[in-house]
């Protein structure tokens, strides 16, 4: 018995239910743990009536195994009945069978336990669900909640006016890696009205990613891309979402394809290698990236905002923080270690989901701002390109890793280094060179090496 | 879409490093794949060997991942693969842990390196060395400098 029952409802099959000719029916769905969907209903026709909204209803997770046909009753009633239903929260059956057809009175005094949807013909509003049980040789009604879901539901309601929803909607974002940090990255953008998203995750989900996932263990051994896309769509969001399950390492001509037509990339890997290839294609296609990552069992979270040729990019924060002495060298070779080096456990990304769902917020939050632009006074502008948090009180590392006490985040701004092999002074070796000229000299020549080759071998 | 349809101050900048030091190898394209093909003649003083023809490919992650070296002709022996001759089981030849490579590195660099590794290799091969070494050349006169 599920006393304070509530009732999952598609706003067009009540319409339907109103417009029949007939006065009661059953309807179809599930009732479970005090919840109960209604798929479609009887109303007379040769197959039941349902409606967009029953989609959503099938999503529930206590339809599984738990669906029948003629799970409850609908009824048409007076409206004082439902108000009295409302008001006095229990009554006797008694009190309800004059308002109800015999045939249904019937049916329902036999029942221990039944549920029935009380609906008044006029008043859209006038509506409630109710519990019939047997208590002491009594019949009683228990009013419950209903929820009437819209067709097309309009999910941004809540964050209009906080969002500028029109713009987002314009914009396009590719994320690159869908861990716990990227999953929850894509979610968080979705949510705020970014109209496209591209997925690049080339993983299966596995279990040890379950634990800090948006996706669940509904989805273990799917590609991350399939999944996180469906738990998206799943929260009623509806972004355009293209999917690749390229290793952007070993095959990144994807990405670049894709850095081509989109406003921004998010990379969110935990790896330098992956971290080195977004970056490298983002500057070469001078497009915004945001970099965000965990490291040292995510205590410490780190933000890069790279603006192309006019901050620093990924390479330059890393010869910076070399030069800092915050950059800790890998066995004492003379060589640029990854971040991820000054965690001591690589084979399992180690961390907690709150610290590393806090870092991955204020990524979001920062990609909106960037989205946003200039024009935006919603969001602000964050006037830094290098962001760091710490979980908790961190003083072995030098700045900017040494937080005085949790929660602390730190702002600092790198520009670009001259030494930055992708938008450093590289470009000074090839002064009085023109680029354009000299470079459709090489590959005409290419072409004609290859026009030769493929002569000389017919 | 090809890092070298996209990167053109790369393509230019890499071309005019190996035209200026490596001026006989040449520029073609492999399996859609940018490659630079010639050869390296650094031999130790005392012995009878051929120049070293290689093959250079930049593959799709290039200039993030290194580029494959393959040696052409004269044909080194399949089994000589390993840590003990510095080359991969498929052919490639190791020079660079795969972890050391950095996107500033350039092709003409890397011949330098494949130079070393046929010096250190034919020292090793014809025995005037015990192990090839992994950093550096082989403590051997260069021929021609005798």
């Amino acid at each position: 018995m599920g006393l304070f029952s509530c009732l999952l409802i598609g706003k067009e099959l009540l319409k339907l239910i109103r417009q029949c000719q007939k006065q009661w029916g059953y309807i179809n769905g599930f009732v479970r743990d005090g919840v109960a969907g209604a798929f479609s209903a009887d109303i007379g026709g040769e197959t039941p009536a349902l409606c967009l909204a029953s989609i959503i209803v099938l999503k529930n997770r206590l339809v599984s195994e738990n669906y029948q046909e003629k799970a409850f009753y609908w009824v048409l009633v007076e409206k004082s009945f439902i108000n009295k239903l409302n008001k006095d929260f229990v009554i006797d059956f008694d009190t309800l069978e004059p308002y109800i057809p015999n045939e249904l009175a019937g049916l329902i005094s036999k029942e221990n336990h039944c549920n029935l949807l009380l609906i008044n013909l006029t008043n859209e509003n006038n509506i409630t669900f109710a519990d019939i049980f047997k208590h002491k040789d009594k019949q009683l009604i228990v009013a419950g909640e209903v929820q009437i879901l819209e067709e097309e539901p309009s999910p941004f309601e809540r964050i209009d006016g906080l969002a500028p929803l029109e713009e987002m909607k314009e914009k396009s974002v590719a994320i690159v890696g869908l861990g716990s940090g990227g999953s929850f990255t894509a979610m968080e953008l979705a949510a705020n009205g970014v109209g496209t998203l591209h997925l690049f995750d080339k993983d299966r989900l596995s279990t040890e990613n379950i634990f800090r996932h948006i996706c669940d263990v509904r989805d273990l051994g799917r590609k991350k891309v399939d999944a996180v896309e469906e738990v998206i769509k799943e929260h009623l969001l509806s972004p355009k979402i293209h999917k690749y399950s390229e290793n952007i390492v070993s095959s990144p001509d994807k990405l670049r394809e894709v850095v081509q037509e989109v406003d921004m990339v998010i990379c969110a890997t935990d790896n330098t290698e992956s971290r080195t290839m977004a970056n490298y294609i983002c500057v070469v296609a001078n497009k915004p990236l945001i970099l965000v990552c965990s490291f040292d069992s995510a205590r410490i979270g780190e933000i890069i905002q790279v603006s192309p040729y006019k901050s620093a990019c990924y390479e330059c924060t890393r010869i910076h923080l070399k030069e800092q002495g915050a950059l800790i060298e890998d066995n004492n070779e003379e060589r640029l270690a990854p971040y991820g080096s000054q965690t001591k456990d690589n084979s399992i990304s180690r961390g907690t989901r709150t610290d590393v769902l806090i870092v991955a917020a204020m990524a979001a939050k920062i990609a909106l701002m960037a989205l946003a632009g200039d024009s935006n006074h919603t969001l602000g502008k964050l006037p830094y390109n290098y962001i760091t948090w710490g979980a908790t009180r961190i003083t072995e590392f030098p700045n900017p890793y040494k937080f005085d006490m949790p929660f602390v985040t730190l702002y600092c701004n790198y520009s670009i280094h001259p030494k930055c092999p992708i938008c450093g002074d590289l470009q000074l070796e090839l002064v009085g060179i023109d680029i354009e000229e000299k470079y459709y000299e090489i590959i005409h020549k290419l072409s004609s090496e290859e026009v030769k080759i493929a002569q000389t071998k017919t | 879409m090809k890092w070298y349809e996209i990167d053109k101050p790369r393509v230019v900048w890499e071309y005019e490093k190996i035209r200026s030091k490596y001026p006989s190898f040449k520029l073609n394209k492999y399996e859609q794949k940018l490659a630079w093909e010639g050869e390296v003649n650094v031999i130790p003083a005392g012995l009878q060997e051929p120049p070293l023809q290689i093959r250079v490919i930049c593959p799709e992650g290039y200039p993030v991942r290194p580029p494959d070296v393959f040696p052409i002709s004269p044909e080194i022996p399949k089994e000589m693969w390993g840590h003990k001759w510095h080359r991969w089981e498929v052919g490639k030849l190791c020079f660079v842990n795969p972890s050391d490579w950095c996107v500033g590195y350039n092709i003409a660099e890397v011949i330098e390196k494949i130079e070393m590794w046929y010096f250190n290799f034919l020292a090793f091969k014809n025995g005037l060395i015990d192990k090839m070494p992994d950093v550096g050349w082989a403590n051997v006169e260069v021929k021609g400098d005798e």
